[in-house]
């Protein structure tokens, strides 16, 4: 009975495309092996601050799925370009309460909760929806790299820092599942596809 | 156009649009220092190592192609206006 049922969904597997509800998006980054068991990536845990200077750690987003990227105000090369699109994942899902937008400064020393808070109003968005995390830098940096996002500090560079425009999806358990490059508008449209896939997922549950 | 975006639509009140920008008198010394003011957020950088030629160009630019409004910006009109801001 179980063969046929592996059998089943291979075919389903084989036959279909992105219609297919039965496929799901991967968990990414690398896998560890312990013993038996493989020991996938995940967001360690954390404690940062938000705009409203609430204390945000791993439970504050374990109900929901959320997307997040790393910048600083003082950017001015790509961040304008990221946030815009961020923006439209946004307005997007801007009804849906099960996901939700963070943003982490890799500049706490000039971004401040309070200053990010500004950043926050000026974007005109829902401060429970778009949440601005800031806190010590090494662990800002430090999770960074977690989420795959290079970024450290260059007095050469513009603004001081240099980090990448990626943008991450993160499911409820901590698991990064999507990514796109946030200055490329192209890729910004697929990521939204990824986040409607990973919706119906939970949809389906 | 990193901050403004390419079409000047901007972001928000964040990096605002220039579409609807008309004070030509102020725009060379914007653009060649920026402003740095308790109303904005994020500091809008100058530019001190563009040239005059260059700074006129991204006015008639601005006017010409990004707000369709004609306009003509003469390269003394913008050297003049610059020397006042310094």
């Amino acid at each position: 009975m179980k063969i046929i049922n592996c059998l089943v969904v291979a075919i389903l597997f084989l036959g279909s495309c992105k219609n297919d509800p039965n496929i799901k998006l991967p968990i990414l980054g690398h896998q560890d092996i312990v013993g038996t068991d493989t020991i996938l990536h995940k967001i360690p845990p954390f404690v940062f601050i938000d705009q409203n200077e609430n204390k945000v750690d791993n439970n504050t987003l374990k109900n929901n799925i959320y997307v997040s990227d790393f910048f600083f105000m003082s950017c001015p090369s790509i961040c304008p370009k990221v946030k815009k699109q961020m923006l439209r994942i946004y307005d997007k899902y801007e009804d849906n309460d099960f996901i939700k937008i963070v943003s982490h400064t890799i500049d706490p020393k000039r971004d401040t909760p309070e200053r990010l808070k500004m950043y926050a109003e000026n974007l005109s968005v829902n401060h429970d929806k778009w949440i601005f995390l800031s806190g010590n830098k090494d662990s800002l940096l430090d999770m960074a790299e977690e989420y795959f996002v290079a970024a450290y500090e260059d007095a050469d560079a513009p603004g001081g820092f240099d980090h990448s425009g990626k943008i991450l999806l993160v499911d409820t358990n901590g698991h990064i599942r999507a990514f796109c490059d946030g200055t490329d508008p192209g890729d910004v449209d697929d990521f939204l596809v990824d986040i409607d896939f990973l919706l119906k997922e939970y949809e389906i549950q | 156009m990193d901050c403004h975006m390419e079409d000047g639509s901007g972001v928000e009140q964040l990096y605002p649009s220039i579409l609807n920008y008309s004070d030509n008198d102020n725009l060379p010394c914007l653009i060649r220092n920026g402003i740095n003011t308790s109303k904005s957020i994020v500091e809008m950088v100058g530019f001190p190592k563009m040239t005059d030629v260059e700074v006129n160009n991204i006015i008639n630019y601005v006017s010409n192609d990004l707000q369709n409004v004609k306009h003509h910006q003469l390269i003394n009109e913008t050297i003049s206006a610059l020397e006042k801001c310094k």
